[in-house]
């Protein structure tokens, strides 16, 4: 048996099917789009049942992708997903506004039974809530339940066993469309009044319908001069008025339904978005969730880092030399630790949002943050991700899955990237530091902290342009609105939040994993291989050292440095100079931009193996020493004038020199168009950027 | 009169709407007609606006609220 969960977002429907499912529960995707998925098992008179958490939704009509899912799903009885019963969750708070998806569900003639949420909420708050009265008016079973308490979900249970179909229901039909929508019977062959009224109001949307039909039903749209937003209006009012007379006959006292539960959370507001500290409390939260993914993920994230590292030692120990040990220990293993060491971002990263979605505060910060937003094309929802991309651009393209309109939710994943992330820092100060100085200015601010803030505002400025250039761009007829609920304040649920964590990075490493560790195979293979007689010559060179005696530290960093030089990346490397001469750099620096495709920090290692010197992340002066000494063997020219590294700078604040972002930006938009778009429009703004820097600097 | 010519605290009657995309979004909020709301706050910067029904609270933007025609009680 299939149960499907629906009901209005904020009613409480997540928390109900994370109880019922547990770890029992899977997370995909459904086909086509970019909604999740999740769907569990569940145990009903001892036996497993499929349950499914659709996508939550105000009605049956569609306004956004999420809820073309429920339509889809219970509008076309052949879909995958199509329900043997339906489990209505509603918000005892919000008891007249859930009422309207459950009448149109009723009508639909599915099988359904009503689970009351948030009972003990609403008793505190004294709304009455008649379930014998419900039962009677709605003809079905009501269930009162506190999914966060784990109350009456054994009743629940036991009423779905027992559940048997809906007794016959008269559909709510608006009177003046009643002989157009026994019209449609002959064309949809179906005898269920209110799924013809929905197919003929949204014909165009209907995947329930073939062609023929369809086109049919828009004619007789035309003979009867149907209107179908005026149709919609009309069936909701009609709908609002019966639930309006049964709620009065609910409160016998008179007494209006929820106002003391919106009290305390108009309370809160007060404080979080008051005139004067609402800004400066989000700003403090938002520095904390910064704070957490930027400098708390960096201890697991070493730790992980160590793990690989020592597996790699052991591997290299126990193998013998050859193919197969370099390819184990520096494509795969390497590759591993390249994928598991985002984790803890992206675990850090999911468990704040969720304790800030599951609290309310989230659509607060969206609200007071809006203003700012909507200038450039976006809305408040993108704040959060935007901000996180400044520590990763990974968690941070994962984030805007809660960005609900479609045109804004691709914006802000093709702007995410020009965010300066923290894999950028080992770049910023290796190269700031070679020509700016530590010049104090005022107070603790000195010319290379200004400096590396000057990058920082660079990204951030360049996203927004573009941002706005993408929304002017993509003109849609369709009009945006930003209509968001403030749901009610609410202590957040430990088990939503540890289960958003665990599904979050399971989803990264799973689907972006495998993107990932090709690409980091492939880098490896240009970096290690290379035509074999040039390779073997090398190799033949420090041989017959090597046989004399062990080579010192410098002549082991020198092999390593030809190696690299005559591998295929090397070539690659020389091959690309005269593409990247205008930018003022040389094949050497060529080599570094290929390899840091990998990760921007690997620019680091590589330009120390290129010039055989040891490489510290934290203050590399010895490689910083090397490259200022460096001089192109041609011309006798200094390699790094200040116009090169500032041109490399910007380089690297733009390019998009990440696979990691690439393979997760795939994964999110489910195409690689969107990817690619991105790697191309990047690397063209970086190049002409930098280009223009060399040429004013030079 | 619409909506964002109230002041902070105001109560009023809706009466109409101008935008027939948007009505539909709030009615299923449950902003329809003949329903009493109130704006509660406006966002630190001055849009959104923040009004409430009876069961909950919405944001809407200065331009979208002026869509909502009301009746003041």
């Amino acid at each position: 048996m299939r149960i499907c969960l629906v009901g209005n977002p904020n009613s409480g429907k997540t928390t109900l099917f994370n109880l019922l499912t547990g770890l029992n529960q899977r997370v995909g995707n459904y086909s086509g789009v970019t909604v999740d998925k999740f769907t569990g098992k569940v145990n009903i008179g001892n036996q497993l049942s499929e349950l499914v958490d659709l996508p939550g939704s105000y009605s049956l009509y569609p306004k956004s992708l999420d809820e073309s899912i429920l339509f889809n799903t219970l509008l076309d009885t052949e879909d995958e997903n199509y329900p043997d019963l339906v489990v209505l969750v509603l918000n005892a708070t919000q008891i007249r506004r859930n009422l309207i998806l459950v009448t149109q569900v009723l009508d639909l003639n599915i099988p359904c039974v009503v689970a009351i949420n948030m009972i003990d909420e609403a008793k505190r708050n004294n709304v009455q809530i008649e379930k014998e009265l419900l039962e009677k008016e709605l003809g079905i079973p009501v269930c009162l339940i506190s999914a966060t308490r784990n109350v009456g979900i054994n009743e629940l249970k036991e009423t779905i066993y027992e559940y048997s179909t809906n007794s016959h229901r008269q559909a709510v039909i608006v009177e003046e469309f009643s002989d157009t929508v026994v019209a449609c019977e002959e064309i949809t062959e179906d005898t269920n009044s209110y799924r013809n009224f929905i197919h003929l109001t949204l014909a165009e949307k209907s995947k329930a319908l073939s062609a023929a039909q369809r086109i049919r039903l828009l004619k007789l749209r035309e003979e009867h001069e149907f209107l179908p937003k005026k149709a919609m209006a009309k069936d909701i009012n009609q709908r609002y008025a019966i639930i309006n007379e049964l709620v009065k006959k609910m409160n016998k006292n008179g007494q209006s339904n929820a106002v003391t539960t919106l009290s305390n959370t108009q309370k809160i507001d007060k404080i979080l978005t008051h005139k004067w500290f609402g800004l400066p409390i989000a700003f403090l939260v938002l520095f904390f969730i910064f704070q957490a993914i930027f400098s708390f993920a960096s201890y697991p994230m070493d730790w992980l880092e160590g793990g690989f590292a020592w597996l790699g030692d052991i591997v290299t120990g126990i193998l013998p030399e050859g193919w197969v040990r370099d390819l184990l220990v520096d494509g795969v293993i390497a590759g591993l630790s390249g994928v598991l060491v985002f984790i803890p971002q992206i675990a850090i990263l999911f468990g704040l949002l969720a304790i800030l979605e599951g609290t309310g505060y989230m659509a607060r910060i969206s609200y007071m943050l809006d203003r700012v937003m909507k200038r450039f094309g976006l809305s408040g929802k993108s704040v959060v991700p935007m901000m996180s991309g400044f520590a990763c651009a990974i968690p941070a393209v994962m984030a805007t899955r809660n960005v609900k309109n479609r045109k804004e939710r691709l914006i802000s994943i093709m702007v995410i990237p020009l965010l300066s992330c923290s894999a950028r820092l080992p770049v910023y100060i290796l190269l700031i530091g070679m020509f700016v100085p530590k010049e104090p200015i005022i107070g603790f601010f000195n010319l290379q902290g200004l400096t590396m803030m000057g990058f920082y505002l660079l990204g951030l400025v360049l996203a927004l342009l573009i941002a706005g250039l993408m929304h002017w761009w993509m003109k849609t007829d369709q009009k945006q609105f930003f209509v968001m609920e403030l749901p009610r304040y609410r202590f957040p649920q430990w088990r939503n939040v540890l289960l958003t964590m665990y599904q979050k990075a399971k989803i990264f490493t799973v689907e972006a994993g495998k993107i990932i560790l090709i690409i980091s195979v492939v880098l490896w293979v240009l970096a290690s291989y290379g035509p074999s007689k040039q390779l073997q010559a090398v190799e033949d060179k420090y041989e017959t050292i090597e046989q004399q005696r062990d080579l010192s530290v410098e002549e082991e960093r020198s092999k390593n440095q030809e190696l690299l030089v005559n591998s295929y990346a090397g070539h690659i490397g020389k091959a690309i100079e005269p593409a990247i001469k205008p930018l003022g750099y040389d094949w050497k620096i060529g080599i570094a931009l290929l390899t840091s495709f990998a990760a921007r920090e690997v620019f680091v290692g590589t330009m120390a193996t290129i010039y055989s010197v040891d490489a510290e992340e934290e203050d590399p002066i010895s490689l910083r020493e090397r490259m200022l000494a460096e001089t192109d063997p041609d011309t006798g020219e200094k390699v790094y004038s200040l116009a090169t590294v500032f041109s490399l700078l910007v380089f690297f604040a733009i390019a998009m020199q990440c696979m990691s972002t690439l393979a997760i930006v795939k994964r999110e938009t489910k195409s690689w168009k969107w990817p690619v778009i991105q790697v191309v429009y990047l690397t063209v703004l970086a190049y002409v950027l930098s280009f223009v820097t060399y040429q004013l600097l030079s | 009169m619409t909506v964002d010519d109230l002041q902070v605290g105001n109560k009023a009657v809706i009466t109409g709407f101008l935008d027939d995309q948007l009505s539909l979004l709030l009615n299923e909020l449950g902003f329809f007609l003949g329903e009493t709301i109130e704006l509660s706050s406006k966002a630190p910067l001055g849009d959104p606006l923040c009004i409430k029904s009876e069961e909950s609270i919405i944001s809407i933007r200065r331009v979208d609220a002026k869509s909502i025609v009301i009746k003041k009680s």
